[in-house]
């Protein structure tokens, strides 16, 4: 709407504003609904659009004014993160974040009272218009969910989230909100006061005006108030936040968790504990001056901007490549109940598609059965799932021992036991059952794909589908393209894997696919550095400072040490003498040491909880001194060179697209961390020149397993980058 | 009086396949399982094993007798739990222990009427989940309890209850005496093994073989092929197999059993009696034509359904009565049976029934025909064991004895065949159907 427009109450405006007066009664109605977009993004724009039409309101002698949504699943997802990636400096971003402040802050200044009326998602800037308007109310629609997700950017609600949220709804709530970035839905918001009632879904917006014109005096507003406060749970805010005593113990416990959980690698959160004990009290302007200073600090921060980057990464591989020529999969048999079938017919169940699980015996079947229900269960004790959704979802799984039904299946996901011989044989007799149109899936880690396809009557229809385990949380799939595999396999694969809500990234059919075959070189290089004598939990620890969700031996533990190891032999076979074997797996599991799954590996596990196991060192040379001495920076460089090494090498073999992809497949699949960005974008941090050449000086020491590959060699003398898009 | 189905409308009406889950007796593998789920289990297995698209079905309709307080159109509940779309509609039938067959008849005649095409009819029993009842007078007082504001109020009415007020009624054994006639199922057992002098030796003998049978066709792969395996929450031990048939057992322990419903005099045993038992089983049942279009090879036809009614003393003969009608409606008669299913609920009841069969007099007397409707050969009778071992949960037999039956004519090479029941209360009925061939 532009301002030299007549305005005129009552019509709608064409623009992203669309303002109407449905009920008469003086209440306006003003419906967010960005022109050809399928949500609500607070872009600049549209927040200089909602600053002139706040300019209209005071004129129209409206007696309220309800905010709402144009969109029919959305409020308004958050600002525009296109527009937060192109700020460059932190005055810059201070600046960007006090301009929608103050907009929002002439919407909390309106004299008219005003109702935020939220029917499905609203994130970020769409809360902090939210917390400005006087009342809130939500829909009981399943798919409302109200947050503030900043912190998940690596910067913090800056449009006044931070100030407002703490004022509504108390401190330890706000930075529980805040700090982990989670959503609520409608009735947990109401119980917070977060929203100030759950109304019905259907003719929500009237229900919404007929609430807001019950509410317009100043006792209506104090009676809201206070029943804002009588709904909170919890000790009384008197004893945490009305004094500062109570004041510093929640935030040193806010900062405790926060340090538990990131190590301190993440400045947001830490930003959010500084700044909330002044934005959430005192006078509002300092405290909005406060908050938009942060914001611009953390905007320019080498986190943000990795995260940011994962963000933009994460959303890509849910839509690129396409995939047109995919089948549309309506249900699907699971080959191999174990745990990884198990954790695959839950995947499957739990977004809707019918599975029938088979395995040879019937207590093999059961046993799947129980492992996809325990994932259920899991969260029916942290009350996230009802058992009566439980029970739905479970029986989605048919189980069987035979191939009945699989005529009628659009694919088949294999995940048998890792043996060629084995699944060639499944492989060719699944097939046989199956209806001509059906993609056969395999989740292989190590096998090749060609090979298993050999078999079959038409070995086009194969194609890898590589989940990690565990199942339910890794959102990695690595999605393996055959030299024979069909472009609707491919994209049946790339397809379900979308659905299933993993990301996927499409991979060559070579030893170790991606992400093993860079994973590999670090665990050896972490049982080269056991085997030198570094004590286990040290050498663990060294990774976890990096940020790294476990140390390699710990993760060797959990991958099973005997599949490491086969996995270890099949690299080695491909790869030859440049591998290099630390060969201690071999002696670890001919010792019995299998790994967490065995409750003995190079941790001894004793309910689930595992301590180092002294009994493991004979199997270690003669401690060097030297790499002792040389302390965890030395470790972790040797470990992550490794990485990047091979790394460097599937990108000269076109294992993978692009180096985006690998760093991508790294954080998915392996927990790499996500404020550096990737695996890659770390070794552009470290700067190719110093990797080459480190790598160069450890291949003096350490033997030829360092020599960097030609590619890292190549770009380090021509000043090439691997993410050149941070520049 | 012939009303064949084929007569009412030309449409031939086909079981195109169907699945049970196994059997097992009450309290036992599948007590946990409620009979809702067990329903939803044959129901979601037939779709998956035909193939056939759930939204294209007419209707669902369950065979069910104990009808579970949570789920009274338990065979809506089923449908809907095995992914029936929500348009299409259920229902559920009770006639007693012909519940089974009274759900494939009811399909059958939708069909034959022209009013549906394909249905899937069934029947689920969990007799573990029977439950105990309150009486009416603690009812009463609960009901005058709930009515009152104060503790020392809402106390008083179950004060002045007696005591044996307090003691529950028990629905199954309630569900099995006739209230007619005041007999429970066993003591018309007993009238027929008195009336048609039925020794104890040839009752346990007959149960026996039952036994012997059923383990025999499950050892050499004949009953896999009808059976999917239940895996029950949250443990998912897997329950493959039937529980109840007994490899061990022997005459000298049948004979040592001591008779359960007249203690002194009786010859019924729960040896030669078939056991309360849990269980599930679901056909799919179609018009003909459209199964043969749509690329099925049915298992067989259902050529004609008769219900009777008799003295709810003697409900053990249920099967004389029904049986000459559907074979008459049918054009053929008991000799051109190459096999026969009549369910056991007793081993008396049974052998009452092939007395009765190859009696002239009873012939004359009962039935109103003027000679007997022909000796059973034991060898063409029941010949994978039947209810004695497997049990008899009381909604489903009907269901499984007609698959079971079709299922072992076409592996046997076709031909024709009986299922009949006796029904509690004093009824019988019988179904013949005709199988197909596999192969084109």
């Amino acid at each position: 709407m532009n301002e030299s427009q007549p305005a005129s109450a009552g019509m709608a405006a064409p623009g992203p504003w669309r303002f109407e007066t449905p009920g008469g009664g003086g209440i306006g109605v003003l419906a967010i609904d960005a022109p050809g977009q399928k949500v609500n993004v607070l872009s600049y724009e549209m927040l200089d659009e909602l600053a002139s039409q706040l300019e209209r309101i005071p004129h129209l002698g409206l007696s309220g004014l309800v905010i709402t949504s144009g969109k029919p699943r959305t409020f308004v997802t958050g600002a525009d993160v296109r527009e937060i990636q192109a700020i460059r400096t932190a005055e810059e971003g201070a600046l960007k974040a006090a301009r929608g402040q103050a907009i929002f802050q002439r919407l909390a200044m309106l004299a008219t009272p005003t109702l935020a009326a939220i029917d499905g998602l609203c994130l970020g800037g769409g809360t902090e218009l939210a917390l400005a308007c006087r009342y809130r109310v939500a829909s009981d629609f399943e798919r409302t969910f109200i947050g503030l997700p900043e912190v998940r950017l690596g910067i913090l609600p800056g449009y006044g989230g931070s100030t407002r949220l703490p004022r509504l709804i108390g401190l330890p709530a706000a930075l529980d909100l805040i700090l982990t970035g989670k959503t609520v839905d409608a009735m947990r918001a109401y119980k917070l006061g977060l929203v100030d009632d759950v109304l019905p879904r259907e003719d929500f917006v009237t229900r919404a005006v007929d609430w807001l014109s019950a509410r317009l005096d100043a006792a209506a507003l104090r009676r809201v108030r206070a029943e804002r406060r009588g709904r909170r749970t919890g000790p009384p805010a008197w004893m945490l936040e009305g004094n500062p005593l109570g004041r510093a113990l929640v935030f040193s416990q806010a900062r405790k968790g926060v340090m538990r959980e990131t190590h301190g690698h993440y400045p947001a959160p830490l930003k959010v504990l500084d700044i909330l004990p002044q934005t959430g009290r005192g006078p509002i302007p300092e405290a909005l001056a406060l908050e938009a200073r942060a914001v611009g600090e953390l905007l320019v921060t080498p986190e943000h901007k990795n995260l940011l980057s994962i963000f933009f990464l994460t959303e890509g591989a849910k839509k690129d490549p396409p995939t047109p020529h995919a089948v549309d999969v309506q249900s699907v048999g699971v080959l191999g109940a174990g745990v990884m079938g198990g954790g695959i017919a839950f995947a499957l169940s739990d977004v809707g598609i019918p599975a029938r699980l088979k395995d040879v015996a019937p207590e093999a079947v059961g046993k799947g059965l129980k492992a996809a229900y325990d994932l259920y269960q899991r969260r029916v004790r942290r009350r996230r799932l009802k058992p009566a959704v439980r029970d739905r979802k479970m029986r989605l799984i048919a189980g069987g021992t035979d191939y009945a039904g699989f005529s009628r299946l659009d694919a088949v996901i294999e995940a048998i036991v890792e043996k060629l011989e084995i699944k060639q044989t499944v492989l060719a007799e699944v097939e046989a059952h199956l209806p001509a149109h059906a993609i056969l899936l395999t989740n292989t880690s190590s096998l090749d794909v060609d090979t298993m396809a050999s078999r079959m009557a038409s070995p086009e229809r194969l194609a890898g589908l590589h989940f990690f385990n565990p199942v339910d949380r890794m959102p990695l799939v690595e999605i393996i393209v055959g030299a024979r595999t069909s472009k609707a396999a491919t994209e049946t694969a790339l397809a379900l894997a979308r659905r299933l809500g993993k990301t996927p990234v499409v991979v060559k059919n070579a030893p170790g696919f991606l992400v093993n075959r860079i994973l590999m070189p670090y665990l050896n290089e972490g049982l080269h550095l056991f085997r030198q004598g570094v004590h286990i939990e040290t050498l663990d620890d060294a990774m976890v400072d990096f940020g790294m969700p476990m140390g390699p031996l710990r993760l060797l533990d959990e991958i099973g040490l005997d599949v490491a190891d086969k996995v270890s032999h099949v690299l080695g076979a491909a790869f030859g003498d440049r591998v290099d074997p630390a060969g201690v797996l071999d002696a670890m599991v001919a010792g019995g040491r299998i790994g967490k799954k065995g409750g003995l590996g190079f941790y001894r596990y004793r309910d689930g909880v595992g301590t180092s196991d002294p009994a493991v060192y004979p199997l270690a040379d003669r401690p060097s001194r030297d790499v002792i001495t040389a302390g965890p920076g030395a470790w972790r460089e040797r470990m992550i060179l490794a990485m990047i090494n091979e790394a460097a090498r599937c990108l000269e073999e076109s294992i993978v697209e692009s180096p985006a992809q690998v760093d991508l497949a790294m954080i998915m699949g392996t927990g790499f961390p996500p404020f550096r960005g990737g695996l890659l974008r770390h070794a552009d941090m470290l700067g190719l020149p110093v990797v080459a050449d480190r790598l160069r000086a450890l291949a003096q020491v350490h033997g030829a397993r360092f020599e960097p590959c030609a590619l890292i060699g190549r770009m380090a003398l021509d000043g090439y980058r691997f993410r050149p898009e941070f520049d | 009086m012939a009303i064949g189905i084929d007569e009412t409308s030309g449409r031939s009406i086909v079981i195109v396949d169907g699945v049970r889950t196994p059997f097992a007796k009450s309290g036992a593998a599948l007590k946990d399982v409620p009979a809702h789920e067990l329903g939803r289990v044959a129901i979601q297995e037939v779709l998956a094993r035909t193939g056939f698209d759930p939204a294209a079905l007419d209707e669902v309709v369950l065979g069910n007798c104990g009808t579970p307080a949570d789920a009274a159109n338990i065979g809506r509940v089923s449908a809907l739990e095995a992914g029936v779309p929500r348009s299409v509609p259920a229902f559920t039938v009770h006639r007693n222990c012909a519940s089974g067959i009274e759900s494939i008849a009811q399909a059958a005649y939708k069909i034959g009427a022209g009013a549906a095409g394909a249905i899937i009819a069934g029947g689920t029993e969990s007799m573990s989940n029977y439950p105990l009842m309150f009486g009416r007078e603690l009812a009463d007082a609960f009901a005058a309890s709930a009515r009152e504001k104060s503790l020392p109020g809402k106390l008083a009415p179950f004060l002045r209850l007696k005591p044996s007020a307090l003691a529950p009624r028990i629905a199954i054994l309630e569900g099995l005496t006739d209230p007619v006639s005041g007999l429970n199922m066993g003591q018309t057992a007993e009238v027929l093994a008195r009336e048609f002098a039925i020794s104890r030796a040839a009752q346990d003998a007959f149960a026996l073989e039952s036994h012997r049978r059923t383990i025999a066709a499950w050892d050499e792969g004949r009953l896999q092929d009808e059976v999917v395996a239940v895996y029950p929450a949250p443990g998912f031990a897997p329950v493959p197999q039937d529980v109840g048939p007994r490899r061990e057992q022997t005459l000298e322990q049948l004979a040592k059993l001591r008779p359960f419903f007249d203690r002194r005099h009786g010859t019924v045993t729960v040896g030669n009696a078939c056991p309360i038992t849990d269980g599930a089983a679901a056909v799919l049942v179609m018009d003909e034509e459209r199964a043969l279009a749509e690329g099925y090879r049915p298992l067989g036809r259902l050529r004609s359904f008769a219900f009777a009614g008799l003295d709810p003393e003697r409900m053990g003969l249920g099967p004389v009565y029904a049986a000459p009608v559907a074979l008459a409606r049918a054009g053929v008669t008991l000799a051109d049976m190459a096999l026969i299913e009549i369910n056991e609920a007793f081993a008396a009841q049974v052998l009452a029934c092939l007395a009765a069969f190859d009696s002239d007099l009873f012939a004359r007397e009962k039935l109103g025909l003027s000679r007997a409707v022909g000796a059973i050969d034991p060898a063409r009778l029941n010949v994978n064991g039947g209810a004695i071992a497997l049990g008899h949960p009381v909604g489903v037999s009907g269901t499984r004895i007609v698959l079971t039956l079709l299922k072992e004519l076409r592996r046997r090479g076709g031909g024709l065949g009986l299922a009949t029941l006796c029904v509690g209360g004093g009824q019988g009925a019988a179904v013949v159907v005709e199988s197909m061939p596999e192969a084109a």
